[in-house]
């Protein structure tokens, strides 16, 4: 399956009917339509606050980890984006220029 | 890796059960809580606020309220209104007696409420017995007033003995309404112990009622034991149980239980 990877500039927040909270893997989310939970091995790197809409992932990666060269911070992108992008196609998170 | 997750143990229940009334106005023969009176003790409604802070702050997504009869409790709509401030979703299990105009009113429009109404026959004649006389006519009307007002609900039965030949015409019936039909198994607890022996399905009705549930893979059963097949359970994501792993279960009390089944001294 092809993944289309996001745009850097987009930010993310959940789609309707879902919760998100930290676990010691990475996150948890919660489709209380299902009701269903997704288990997602992000480590610490993507916490639920994320996904309030109100920052892209490349600020937010400049502001969360400021002492990371260009190259990481872009290896770590890429990284979090294909996260990001499967998490778009499960319908638990939705771009938030989309939901407006 | 996801089974060794839960094993290792997530930091708060998914969903919690939250049993907020021993009081009932109906006394079904199945009912597994025993309900009817209301507990010496029961939670104040500051003591409940409480709780709700409890749950939230633990990041608990979803509390699914029973008992006894919710809707006794005067002051449960603003229960339900403080959990929707914190976040939290909920899901009501009520007998659909008691669904008053306020209640109705309060539904609409709350996104973060589910609602499953209890039924146990396609006729009076099965589910009267079962729930009570002149039940059937009472829930039938209030659900239709809840179709007619466009607020969306389950209809949740227990399998039993008696109704088991009526599935496919409560499941028309759900339909007809617009509704989900859940299904429920009976369990030998509460005043389900006196009636388990009469009420109990034998092992070829539940080999035709796991057939039956096969073919229509719209009905909901959260319940691992109407699959008989180890992979049609994990097919189901029912292969484990719950208990102190997703769930657990507060009685009207405050107690604290692994589920909503293991309450009996017993355990």
């Amino acid at each position: 399956m092809s993944i289309n990877y996001c745009s850097h500039s987009h930010s993310y927040r959940l789609a309707h009917g879902i919760s998100v909270r930290t676990e010691k893997f990475g996150l948890l989310f919660y489709n209380s339509r299902g009701p269903k939970l997704t288990f997602v091995r992000s480590g610490p790197r993507i916490p639920p606050n994320f996904f309030s809409g109100e920052m892209d992932l490349e600020k937010w990666i400049r502001t969360q980890f400021p002492a990371l060269s260009e190259e990481e911070r872009l290896r770590m992108e890429e990284r979090l984006l294909q996260t990001l992008s499967k998490l778009v196609e499960k319908e638990l998170i939705v771009e938030a220029a989309m939901d407006s | 890796m996801k089974q060794q997750w839960i094993h290792e143990g997530l930091s708060a229940p998914v969903n919690v059960t939250w049993e907020v009334t021993n009081q009932c106005n109906l006394s079904c023969i199945h009912c597994l809580s025993g309900s009817g009176r209301a507990k010496e003790n029961e939670l104040t409604f500051d003591q409940c606020l409480g709780l709700i802070d409890q749950l939230a702050e633990h990041k608990v997504f979803q509390v699914n309220f029973g008992g006894g009869e919710p809707f006794l409790r005067r002051d449960f709509l603003s229960i339900l209104d403080a959990c929707h401030q914190k976040g939290l979703v909920t899901c009501i299990s009520t007998n659909g007696t008691l669904l008053e105009d306020d209640v109705l009113e309060f539904f609409k429009g709350r996104r973060m409420l589910y609602l499953q109404v209890s039924l146990d026959g396609g006729t009076a004649t099965t589910n009267d017995p079962i729930r009570g006389s002149g039940t059937f006519n009472r829930i039938i009307r209030n659900i239709d007033r809840l179709s007619g007002r466009g607020i969306p609900f389950s209809i949740n039965m227990v399998l039993t003995k008696l109704n088991f030949p009526e599935i496919s015409s409560l499941y028309s019936l759900a339909k007809d309404f617009g509704a989900k039909l859940r299904i429920s198994r009976f369990r030998p607890a509460g005043r389900g112990k006196n009636s388990w022996g009469s009420l109990r399905l034998e092992k070829q009705d539940l080999k035709a009622f796991s057939q039956w549930l096969s073919g229509h893979q719209d009905v909901v059963t959260g319940d691992s034991f109407f699959s008989l097949e180890d992979e049609e359970r994990k097919g189901l994501g029912l292969n484990l149980c719950g208990a102190a792993k997703f769930t657990c279960c507060i009685d009207p009390e405050g107690g604290v239980y692994p589920c909503a089944f293991l309450q009996d001294s017993f355990f």
